[in-house]
């Protein structure tokens, strides 16, 4: 029960935070989806748009030597659960598109631009969305 | 209060999913109110914020109960209104996935638009990089503080999310004990998360709110941000 109401602290708060004039987030230790990586990203350069902020994500060894195709953790939001289990290591949360995100986008060309990632990942097909 | 609710003094009603459904046998009030016959034709427009939790907190996932199985019971507050109100699902993150499982479940209108700003904001740089050496290995974030710290260099206003509370009260010491003696006690590096009392973390997340505030850097749970009126 205890770990439910801090799960649900968390989701609750992950939406919450509002604090204006953050230079930067740091993500320290791979996020278990891409909806919660992007929505603690987003809370970086708040209060003004012309000043410019970062989300770097700093992700542990192990997650390079993850084969995606290996992954079992269900897509965020997908009804497929897993073997009932008490608890779950890090490594079997974390979902293939967050592990994606770490092993093959973030150096510096086009193909692994972590805004085109966002916006593939979540259908953005607005002109702004892109690489720039 | 709730005599005036179901008079429809209020225009507007502010609720979360779970007021719809019975707790341990009690129904809530507004629950109470739906099985009224007057008060549903009262109901113009449904709006569903953060409309992306009917999945993410309604649904079971890795193996564990979901969070809050009310989110994913709205299709049935849906089914009881009247059928021709207009619904509107609002969201900052939904991927397409979860926008199929939104519109079933909302029961939304073949018709209906969607309407979608760029989730890229243009004054944000992502970056991703290794944790050389392991997660345990704090050198990693030495560069946020410079060794030889002297004015004029401005520390940066940083949030660093943590999935660990312990973790958390050692990155703040090992991030304060790398400022000059002098700067130790200013309170420049903090560490919040749940464990810590309501008054301490009010105390930060005020400070920290504060654009003139002593607090830069914050070491959180992603439970940060806490406008934390959760009792537990």
């Amino acid at each position: 029960m205890i770990s439910n109401i801090d799960n649900l602290l968390n989701t609750i708060d992950q939406q919450g935070l509002d604090v204006p004039f953050i230079d930067g987030v740091i993500q320290y230790g791979i996020c278990a989806s891409v909806p919660e990586t992007f929505q603690r990203g987003g809370r970086a350069g708040r209060g003004d748009p012309n000043n410019d902020a970062f989300f770097l994500t700093m992700f542990e060894p192990w997650v390079l030597k993850t084969d995606p195709k290996h992954v079992n953790a269900p897509t965020t939001g997908s009804t497929k659960a897993l073997v009932k289990k008490k608890r779950f290591t890090k490594e079997e949360r974390t979902d293939v598109a967050a592990i994606r995100l770490c092993q093959e986008y973030g150096y510096p060309d086009r193909e692994s631009c972590i805004r085109n990632f966002f916006a593939l990942y979540f259908g953005d097909e607005s002109s702004t969305s892109k690489f720039i | 209060m709730y005599q005036d609710v179901n008079e429809g003094k209020y225009p507007h009603l502010i609720v979360q999913p779970e007021q719809f459904f019975a707790f341990k046998g009690h129904l809530p009030r507004l629950a109470n109110l739906l099985q009224g016959h007057s008060f549903r034709e009262r109901v113009k427009r449904l709006f569903v914020d953060e409309a992306h939790n009917i999945a993410t907190s309604g649904l079971p996932r890795d193996g564990q109960e979901a969070f809050r199985p009310a989110w994913a019971k709205l299709n049935e507050v849906r089914l009881r209104l009247p059928k021709a109100i207009s619904v509107q699902a609002l969201s900052a993150t939904i991927p397409n996935h979860i926008l199929d499982i939104v519109d079933k479940h909302l029961l939304l209108s073949p018709e209906h638009r969607i309407i979608s700003l760029s989730i890229n904001r243009p004054n944000i740089m992502y970056a991703n990089h290794l944790l050389v050496g392991g997660i345990n290995n704090y050198k990693n974030l030495d560069c946020i503080i410079p060794a030889d710290l002297h004015p004029p260099i401005r520390l940066p206003k940083l949030l660093i999310v943590h999935d660990d509370k312990a973790e958390v009260s050692r990155v703040a010491t090992y991030l304060n004990n790398r400022l000059p003696p002098a700067l130790q006690c200013l309170d420049i590096v903090k560490h919040y998360h749940s464990d810590m009392s309501q008054q301490y973390l009010d105390t930060v997340f005020d400070d920290f709110s504060d654009p003139d505030g002593k607090t830069l850097i914050l070491c959180a749970t992603s439970g940060a941000g806490t406008v934390c009126d959760f009792q537990h």
